[in-house]
């Protein structure tokens, strides 16, 4: 114990010896691969989009921008798209960035001997050509509104590295811990579940990066993270938890506290195989006998705003906050449920015919809230609707809601800037199609989903997406509980135009033009 | 003692194999899979990409299909398998992780014994004393004690509230490479470990020195006239320390599998942290090899023990 004393005397913050110009940013876990052929997991994506550029990225407001391409144009048909790519661009290893790149990036992801796990959202790209070094034809066998950004922003590999390995053993190759790539940085050092660093790329093309070094340190314990933030050895934390805003906020005053809504959305799926749970009176009396702000309030201190329908109020060119609300009100929801002839039984739960109100809401370890499933159980136990929880790891919880072995499910969805929603409501998405594991179909809902896909003018499309938020608003195919706020804390050394901040990668788009002053 | 060894070794095969069939039939019955986990990353994920990722890792086939593939992997190319997860070989993995957890181990096992066969000893030689109940209720309360609450408790008192150790991780930021840091960073797990692992080495310990103080050599070395200290120090502790010395071998898979709270507690980047990730992303290379590795440990425990009890006590032979 002596010696453990002493110990905790030599507790020297690292701020003195670490480097100025390194940024150093706290994250909860780590990334699988860096090849971006086989990446599926946040932290890849964060990491790979240092190394690898796509032909556009994103831009302020989840706009498109330029990044490989300099430029693209589509026949007025939107199926023949010609991109012009930037010249002069090399990869990190000295080799310049030409077509064939591209292509072969195309040819490799959609041949299914790959795997390549996104290969189902592009089966729309017929053909991918060079036309001379600098140009690239995609041709679409139908108009997609993703393609400028999922399709044209899928990041490019480097085909001279690749090319000689067959695609069936991409997988087990070694190139995803040594990626090779046209992006702003390169890997330096990746101790798993520890750390991975990346230095400034000297062959990138955008000129010099400000920011010379990146260093992601997993640290999975909030107090630590929140230690490291006040003591100054990191400059940033894009995961502050609920709550921890406040207390971060009185420890150190001049730390930058950004909280912007995030592009997830919670919410209870609901079973429509389940007698009871596929009457609109029941999910009605269910929203509004379900007091959702005084969860965020009391709960979750303010960290989510309360969800109105698919579309999460961060897509602020899609959102569209006109539609039916479901304010708490417990006598409305007794009287849907008793005009829609639900009795209460002597046992306080409600029943009509053969049909009692009692389901069972499915919760997963990783992810679930226990407080605000509690909640959930006793306001509809006022209501007369029994809830059991039922809390199970996430592969159980997955699988249980794709065979349709659920009633109600807590989920969190979303992280894509897109009001998308086709294989989550389609008719023609239930398992194993698509997603949609709650079995719902409205035509009219799922007509607008799938127009909305095929339409690329931004009016139209918003007038589509309108509709479809007011038609889910009112059919209720989930119970919508809240959207969550995307919370960073940033050291005041790092400047950046705090005013066009996105949330989740998107954050770090531009992460090479941040200026970090004295430490 | 070489046969005995080569009959120990053979006949271990068939437990190995028999341990990886149950735990690959639990496994792959079990409900959800790497592809649900897959699935569930990616939201979006097509069911086409989902079939093609599923036909890619060869979990379409039935569990015993993929246990033979497995197998066979493993004995005809010594292959532990590439991850699910970031396609990586498993033992590439597994080696980044063994350093800490055999250092996190070995201070533990240390502290343990140091802390552990002094107090069994002077437990036994006061007997029914204060310090011998005090020590008795010590042991059961820290034998009863929930690892994972205990690692909680510590981190709450000491890192939360006092400041003393850092709650989480292996070392700081920025501080790769310095021991001391290491160290810091260590005390806390090691000290839940070895508080767990007390318990059964103290009342092991005790029981063997009282199980010695009565035999009647130490009556004759007494009535030669040799002072009380060489009679217990010299005679009656190096019989003491028999079942302790088994009891090291036997405690290795313990403490193995101790680890494994407590690293994912306390983050530290271990087998356990590894192990505990991989059961929760139904990374199956990876959780076979460290199943296989457990029991492996476990059998080479036993087997350790056996040969330490043979060498302190020239009574026992091996054929």
């Amino acid at each position: 114990m002596l010696c453990a004393c002493s110990l905790a005397g030599c507790s020297a913050s690292a701020k003195q010896s670490r480097d100025p110009n390194t940024l150093v940013v706290l994250e909860i876990a780590d990334a699988d691969t860096l090849n971006p052929l086989f990446a599926n997991n946040y932290y890849s994506f964060l990491y790979y989009g240092l190394i690898f550029d796509g032909l556009t990225n994103t831009g302020d407001n989840f706009t498109n921008v330029p990044d490989l391409a300099t430029s693209w144009k589509s026949t007025p048909d939107k199926l023949h798209w010609t991109v012009e790519l930037r010249r002069g661009v090399t990869w990190s290893d000295g080799v310049p960035f030409t077509s064939d790149d591209v292509v072969w990036t195309w040819h490799t992801q959609m041949d299914p001997a790959t795997g390549f796990p996104y290969r189902g959202q592009f089966t729309y790209i017929k053909s991918v050509t060079a036309q001379g070094p600098y140009r690239v034809r995609f041709d679409l066998s139908n108009k997609n509104a993703l393609f400028e950004s999922q399709g044209l922003g899928a990041p490019i590999l480097p085909a001279h590295v690749l090319e000689k390995i067959p695609h069936a053993e991409l997988r087990t190759s070694t190139f995803g811990e040594h990626p090779i790539g046209t992006g702003p940085y390169v890997l330096e050092r990746w101790r798993h579940d520890q750390d991975a660093s990346f230095k400034a790329n000297p062959r990138w093309w955008g000129g010099t990066q400000t920011v010379r070094r990146i260093v992601f340190e997993v640290v999975l314990n909030d107090q630590a993270r929140n230690d490291a933030m006040v003591d100054g050895d990191a400059d940033l934390d894009d995961n502050i938890p609920p709550s921890a805003f406040d207390a971060l906020k009185a420890a150190h005053a001049k730390l930058q506290l950004i909280r912007i809504p995030d592009t997830y959305t919670e919410f209870v799926y609901v079973n429509f195989r389940r007698p009871g749970l596929d009457d609109l009176a029941v999910r009605q009396a269910m929203m509004y006998g379900w007091d959702r702000q005084a969860i965020v309030d009391g709960l979750y201190r303010g960290d989510f705003a309360l969800a109105t329908s698919l579309v999460p109020n961060g897509l602020r060119l899609w959102y569209d906050p006109r539609v039916k609300r479901y304010p708490y009100d417990p006598k409305r929801a007794r009287d849907i449920l008793e005009r829609a002839g639900y009795r209460l039984g002597a046992d306080g739960v409600r029943r009509r015919g053969n049909v009692r109100l009692t389901y069972t809401l499915d919760d997963t370890q990783a992810s679930g809230h226990p407080d605000m499933d509690a909640a959930f159980q006793a306001d509809m136990r006022s209501i007369g609707i029994a809830i059991t929880i039922h809390t199970i790891d996430f592969a159980t919880y997955i699988d249980q809601a794709q065979d349709g072995n659920f009633d109600l499910g807590m989920i969190e969805w979303g992280g894509v800037p897109d009001p998308d929603q086709t294989t989550l409501l389609g008719c023609d998405q239930f398992p194993p199609n698509g997603n949609n594991d709650m079995r719902f179909c409205d035509p009219a809902i799922s007509r607008d989903v799938d127009l909305g896909l095929k339409t690329l003018d931004y009016p139209a499309r918003r007038k589509i997406y309108d509709d479809m938020q007011r038609r889910v608003a009112q059919d209720i195919p989930v119970l919508y509980f809240a959207d969550p706020y995307f919370q960073i804390a940033i050291s005041p050394r790092v400047h950046f135009d705090l005013k066009t901040v996105l949330p989740d990668l998107a954050l770090y788009r531009d992460v090479q033009h941040w200026r970090l002053g004295r430490l | 003692m070489s046969t005995f060894i080569a009959r120990r070794v053979l006949g271990a095969i068939p437990l190995l194999l028999l341990i990886s069939i149950i735990s690959y039939a639990m496994m792959g019955l079990s409900p959800g899979g790497p592809a649900a986990i897959f699935a569930a990353q990616a939201q979006r994920m097509s069911p086409i990409a989902r079939a093609e990722f599923i036909h890619s890792l060869g979990l379409d086939k039935p569990w015993y299909v993929q246990y033979l593939y497995w197998l066979g992997n493993l004995v005809f190319h010594g292959s532990l398998g590439y991850s699910y997860v970031d396609q990586r070989p498993v033992i590439e993995k597994i080696l980044e992780h063994v350093p800490v957890t055999v250092e996190m181990l070995s201070l533990a096992l240390v502290a343990t014994v140091l802390i552990a066969v002094p107090i069994g000893i002077v437990a036994a030689l006061k007997r029914d004393t204060a310090f011998d109940y005090v020590t008795t209720v010590v042991a059961f309360a820290s034998y009863g004690m929930p690892v994972f609450w205990l690692s909680i408790i510590l981190i709450d008192l000491f890192a939360v509230h006092l400041g003393w150790f850092p709650s989480a991780g292996a070392n700081s930021i920025g501080q790769e490479g310095n021991p001391l840091d290491r160290l810091r960073h260590l005390v806390l797990p090691v000290t839940a470990l070895t508080v767990v692992s007390l318990a059964s080495w103290i009342r092991y310990q005790r029981g063997a020195m009282v199980n010695v103080l009565g035999e009647l050599y130490l009556r004759t070395a007494r009535s030669k006239g040799l002072s009380e200290a060489r009679v217990i120090l010299h005679h009656a502790l190096r019989n003491a320390l028999l079942p302790t010395i088994t009891l090291l071998g036997l405690s290795l898979p313990g403490l193995f599998s101790g680890a494994y709270f407590i690293e994912y507690v306390f983050s530290v980047p271990g087998m356990g942290y590894l192990g505990i990730n991989a059961v929760f992303q139904r990374d199956y290379p990876t959780v076979m090899a460290l199943t296989m590795l457990t029991a492996v440990l476990v059998i080479l425990g036993n087997l350790l023990a056996d040969i330490a009890y043979g060498i302190v006590d020239p009574r026992i032979r091996y054929d």
